[in-house]
């Protein structure tokens, strides 16, 4: 996957009709629903084994970045979008983008001590705040409400259109996020929550394997 | 982690008079904040009835021969709104306002929605109150569920807590929860729900619930305290029992099932041994072990009665009011209430 480097500002890119999209590369994305094996409880495991989740496939991604910093953008069908917690029972829709921060993690551990991933992780009711997430085994992550991501979303014809982005440079509070720096790749994977279907945590759908993500130079 | 010592609650369910001082209490302590207006962490239901939420005996949860059983979110309706009442219409206008007190709005559902109302057909009607809080329970199916520990159960008292740092508001908890007594907090985006008092436990005083109760309906210790009531109410005299013991969870709260008096014939004579609250209701609400209890209770009962003594009697008479909760039976009002420092 091509993160190409265009010149556009930040803002420019955050929009999601600009111009500079037409530019990027599209890569579908294939997902899977998340084992039922590997929930991490005995009671997910019993109310999800015969219900179905995770469904979404295949998912749009498109990469970009303007030298200061990079944005990527996740485009899935959702043709009953869940906005808010507004119900007991409501869950949002939701998307993220996993980074192993160190070595070669694997993705459905999310994670471990040694090999902790950092996650961006948009929500339908976070009013374009995304979290920054890091985790070091399945259960375990931790959320950053104070980071340097940014987002744009909408919903329209029947899909979520979703971009975050984040400063190649980030300061040193935040440094348990992954280090992203033109000429470089990073792995990547991707997640997607139906909130209609009650899909939270470990219950959505996730690439099974790492993409290559090529930060052009 | 082991538990050492469990904290226990019995509410005997023959002096409850369904005031809901209880449940105030603990209103005004804990759930008076945005996002908690709809939560009763305590509440007294009318039963027969459909509860709060309403028909959470349908919705799931526990533990069955599976293992872990799945149950379903309620959702806010099935809660009930806190009401917005027209104060300012009935009271703020002056004149003679034929205007009634109501909600704003309308109210569809609440909890105790059915004050009062019970079952059967007169002569032989009934109905009787049910206090509940959270279970604390021994094997709780919260716990259980929860995929980021963010609920523990304290090893020095078992008392059962949502780490709201922890919680990503997932609610597998309260799908969980076989009696729905964990509450989502729509603005903290986390669950909630009964803390048992365990700041005020900690110092040893008992819970606001208990400590408010003017019926003298709730008693709390530790049950293993062989010399306190909860042991001898749960162990020796087994008139204490757990709500829907099937649900496999093991509560922490146990209730002095109901007595009621006897049905009359068509006739209007009374028949004797058959009482007014159907026995199968109460197996379906306490299990089997309720036609023991109850059996246990009529004979120290009628000991009383004829002059000779009963331990039991005496215990849930509870003349002594501080013996209810010993040892939890500090007065708050002499406790160093000055604000936290940082």
């Amino acid at each position: 996957m091509q993160v190409k480097r265009i010149t556009a500002s930040t803002d420019e890119l955050l929009g999601l009709q600009a111009a500079a999209w037409a530019q990027a590369e599209e890569t579908l994305v294939d997902m899977l629903p998340t084992s039922i094996a590997l929930q991490p409880t005995e009671y997910i495991q019993n109310t999800f084994a015969n219900q179905p989740y995770g469904e979404v496939t295949p998912v749009k991604v498109r990469c970009l970045h303007n030298g200061d910093a990079m944005f990527i953008r996740i485009e899935w069908p959702e043709p009953n979008p869940s906005r808010a917690l507004n119900n007991v029972n409501a869950f949002a829709d939701g998307c993220g983008v996993l980074f192993p921060v160190a070595g070669d993690a694997v993705i459905t551990e999310m994670g471990s001590v040694s090999q902790p991933v950092n996650a961006w992780h948009w929500r339908a009711d976070y009013d374009d705040k995304p979290n920054s997430v890091t985790a070091t085994s399945r259960g375990t992550s931790v959320r950053y409400k104070t980071n340097p991501l940014v987002a744009r979303s909408a919903w329209r014809d029947g899909a979520w259109h979703v971009v975050m982005g984040r400063p190649f440079e980030v300061a040193e509070p935040h440094r348990r996020m992954i280090e992203l720096k033109p000429g470089t790749t990073v792995k990547a994977g991707f997640a997607i929550w139906r909130g209609s279907n009650q899909e939270r945590g470990g219950i959505k759908a996730y690439s099974p394997t790492w993409s290559d993500l090529n930060i052009e130079a | 982690m082991a538990v050492q010592r469990q904290v226990a609650m019995v509410m005997d369910l023959n002096k409850c008079l369904g005031c809901q001082t209880c449940t105030i209490a603990c209103k005004t302590l804990w759930t008076d904040l945005e996002g908690m207006e709809y939560m009763w962490w305590n509440i007294v239901v009318t039963m027969p009835g459909h509860g709060t939420p309403r028909d959470w005996q349908h919705m799931g949860g526990g533990f069955n021969e599976a293992g872990a059983r799945p149950g379903r979110l309620p959702t806010r309706e099935e809660f009930g709104e806190a009401w917005d009442f027209n104060y300012d219409q009935v009271y703020s206008q002056g004149g003679n306002t034929s205007q009634r007190l109501e909600p704003v709005g309308g109210a569809t559902y609440g909890p105790n929605w059915e004050e009062d109302q019970g079952a059967g057909e007169y002569p032989n009607s009934y109905y009787f109150y049910l206090q509940t809080i959270c279970n604390h329970c021994t094997n709780p199916a919260c716990v259980a569920a929860c995929p980021r520990q963010a609920i523990y159960k304290r090893e020095e008292d078992g008392i059962v807590l949502i780490d709201e740092n922890r919680c990503h508001g997932y609610r597998f908890c309260l799908e969980a929860c076989p009696y729905k007594k964990i509450y989502f907090n729509q603005v903290k985006k986390v669950s909630q729900k009964c803390i048992f008092c365990y700041p005020r436990i900690e110092k040893g005083v008992v819970n606001a619930c208990a400590r408010q109760c003017p019926g003298r309906v709730r008693f709390v210790g530790f049950l293993d305290d062989e010399e306190g009531p909860i042991y001898k109410l749960v162990k020796v005299w087994k008139v204490a029992i757990p709500l829907h013991p099937e649900y496999g969870t093991q509560p922490n709260v146990y209730y002095v099932p109901p007595l009621s008096p006897p049905r009359f014939d068509e006739n209007g004579e009374i028949v004797e041994d058959d009482p007014r609250i159907p026995m199968w209701y109460l197996r379906y609400l306490f299990g089997s072990d309720v036609d023991d209890t109850l059996a246990t209770l009529k004979t120290e009962m009628a000991k009383k009665r004829r002059g000779e003594p009963s331990e039991l009697m005496d215990i849930l008479i509870a003349r002594v009011w501080r013996d209810m909760f010993k040892p939890f039976d500090r007065d708050p009002g002499g406790l160093d209430r000055s604000p936290a420092q940082a």
